[in-house]
């Protein structure tokens, strides 16, 4: 199999403009704009009734957009039909037909766009070489364990060579072990074919694994379109740093703004953080403060380091293997979380033993209120 | 999963002492007849195969269990093509217009075949709203005669038999996951071709059983032809009940029951193996 027509076209292999689906009162796909580069895998994530899944009916065309345009290498697809889309899906429980072999499965599209048998054969095999699973071709789904039958669904997605492949939660029936298994495969495979791959989740870690790019979905609209690392470094407001991983997030008011930094007031004490997206903060503005438990300092003393430090009484520690999660009640009753070393010495230290907490400007996001 | 749990948690004793009045009635009101008119066909007035020497040999009496069959045939395939598409509509019809047409295709069969049968006399007889309708129309020139011919009886038996055909077919059509049709379109069949090749295969259990169901009852359907046919649309149950009632010939009427239960039980042997054959490819 030439893996040509799933990498190549252009620049934006797909390119979605203001697309907005509504249902009576509700909007599903608030006005959703994004491009995808040829060969790259993003990932769609956000919880459940977030509107991702609407999301991918509309991209394979199960369901039509209000207003807004779908262009695949190019290509409106907005008002085309799902056969005539070109595009591969791969179903969040397989959706293999029960009453065909895995050979007539995979062979069924090429069927459907009356491709010479033998040719059907030859690619029906090539597919299933890719997903090592060439031995099992006249079995019937049922015959095959859950790893397999995803392995066929991939194939039968992959064989006609889609200008895009689709996956809704493809490993989603899987158990954790083969989940993660199954997670090194598919992002290899994306790879070897260079195929550009839009890949729905709920699972953060999942999407962190494998994607190029995560577009974090909320409320219809994407709140943050970025790379793992970035998302987790730099999250643009509360929602996408509590959905990407931990972060501790209290109210506070803007105290002074200085280059590129501001100090905040909490109700425990003053702090100096980095303000997030572009809208300016002015002194007397109430914000939402977000701090990774990781990028918390715990200590038994005051350092002195320029970060201002602030006295907090220990609940109690709990031990993760590779860190020890310290649970903290701030002066004014506020919880935090952070981790640490299960070497530190803060990570034995008893239940009401008294620590001091700071963290540097950079690690403090300050993000507007309002923000999610 | 225990023994005790698939017999719905109840003990052998339990179930079997539950089951007993049944068994009794089953007894006496179906197997003591059965038994009855088995041996009265090849026994009376002695030990003889004349009965059915004279019902394999006469023209006539052939011909009627050949229309019967026939007739039956017929009625199926009518009940299939007419009652598929409004199975399909069932399964994907969602709130008060799902309930609408489940209760539009419940009703008659709430309602006594008699009375069914009784409304088509209404509808296709001489001055009936057919035949009025068609002559006001200015389509014919004088009634057509439509009551006590075979067509008649074909499409009264379609109609009062074709719940039979939609409940099962509505119930395996409801079972298909909806993802499967939904892949099949997004994979590049039309939707012509979705419904060949993946909606119609895996609806096949339902269509058999239904076809199977309409087949049975409509081979040895009384009181429709009775009505409906008159005398030259003898059917299979007319005709015993012809012999039994009117000729009081019960040995010969004995005979005929017989062979209509054995064709019966053939054809029914026949769907079950087909059925199985298709739920093996189904669910192996």
């Amino acid at each position: 199999m030439s893996p040509s027509s799933l990498g190549e076209g252009g620049s934006a292999a797909l390119s979605l403009r203001n697309l907005v689906k509504r249902y009576g009162k509700v909007t599903a796909t608030d006005s959703v704009s994004l491009d995808v580069e040829a060969g790259e895998f993003v990932s769609l994530l956000g919880p459940s009734g977030s509107g991702k899944t609407t999301l991918l009916m509309l991209l394979a065309g199960f369901e039509t957009a209000d207003s807004g345009e779908i262009r695949l290498h190019g290509r409106d697809i907005s008002r085309v039909p799902p056969n005539k889309r070109d595009i591969g899906m791969v179903f969040q429980r397989y959706a293999l037909f029960p009453h065909m072999t895995v050979a007539q499965n995979v062979a069924f599209p090429l069927r459907m766009r009356g491709v010479a048998k033998a040719e059907q054969e030859r690619r029906v095999k090539a597919a299933l070489d890719m997903v090592e699973l060439r031995e099992h071709l006249d079995r019937v789904p049922a015959q095959l364990s859950g790893g397999q039958q995803q392995r066929v669904a991939l194939a039968r997605a992959i064989v006609f060579e889609p200008g895009i492949l689709l996956m809704d939660e493809p490993l989603g029936a899987l158990d954790k072990k083969l989940r993660k298994h199954m997670q090194v495969e598919l992002t290899e495979l994306q790879h070897r074919l260079k195929a550009t791959v839009i890949y729905v989740t709920h699972d953060q870690e999942e999407a962190l694994a494998m994607s190029s790019r995560v577009a974090i979905i909320n409320e219809g609209r994407i709140e943050q379109l970025s790379t793992p690392r970035d998302l987790y470094d730099r999250p643009a407001s509360p929602f996408v740093g509590d959905f990407i991983g931990d972060i501790n997030l209290f109210d506070a008011k803007v105290e002074e703004m200085q280059s590129g930094a501001c100090a905040v007031a909490t109700p425990f004490g003053r702090l100096l953080g980095t303000p997030v997206g572009p809208a300016a903060l002015a002194p007397g503005a109430a914000v939402r403060v977000g701090v990774r438990p990781e990028r918390l300092s715990v200590d038994e003393r005051p350092t002195g380091g320029v970060a201002p430090a602030h006295p907090a009484t220990i609940r109690h520690t709990i031990f993760n293997g590779n860190n020890v999660a310290v649970h903290m009640t701030m002066a004014d009753g506020q919880e935090l979380w952070a981790t640490v070393s299960p070497n530190d010495p803060e990570a034995n230290l008893p239940r009401g033993a008294t620590v001091h907490v700071s963290a540097a400007p950079q690690d403090v996001f300050v993000f507007p209120a309002g923000a999610a | 999963m225990s023994e005790r749990h698939i017999r719905g948690g109840l003990s052998k004793t339990t179930a079997a002492l539950i089951a007993l009045p049944l068994a009794l009635l089953m007894l006496v009101a179906f197997v003591w007849p059965l038994v009855g008119f088995v041996s009265t066909s090849v026994l009376d007035p002695a030990p003889t195969l004349a009965h059915y020497e004279k019902l394999f040999t006469s023209a006539l009496y052939m011909r009627v269990l050949a229309s019967t069959v026939v007739t039956a045939f017929v009625v199926t395939v009518a009940a299939l093509v007419l009652g598929y598409p409004i199975a399909i509509l069932m399964s994907r019809l969602r709130g008060p217009a799902a309930w609408i047409v489940t209760t539009c295709v419940l009703v008659p069969l709430w309602t006594p075949v008699l009375v069914r049968t009784y409304a088509w006399i209404i509808i296709l007889q001489r001055q009936g709203i057919v035949n009025d309708a068609l002559i006001s129309l200015g389509m014919i020139g004088r009634p057509l005669t439509m009551l006590y011919t075979t067509g008649a009886v074909v499409v009264a038996m379609t109609q009062v038999l074709m719940p039979f055909m939609i409940l099962p077919i509505q119930s395996s059509l409801r079972s298909i996951p909806k993802e499967l049709p939904q892949a099949a379109h997004g994979l590049g069949a039309s939707h012509f071709r979705v419904f060949a090749n993946v909606t119609w295969p895996l609806s096949l259990p339902g269509v058999m059983a239904g076809c199977l169901m309409v087949f049975i009852i409509a081979l040895g359907f009384y009181i429709t032809p009775a009505i409906l046919g008159g005398p030259r649309a003898q059917t299979i149950s007319t005709l015993i009940s012809q012999q039994a009632f009117e000729l009081l010939n019960w040995p010969f009427a004995s005979a005929i029951s017989v062979v209509l239960l054995v064709l019966t039980l053939g054809i029914a042997a026949v769907f079950r193996r087909m059925l199985r054959v298709e739920g093996m490819s189904l669910h192996a």
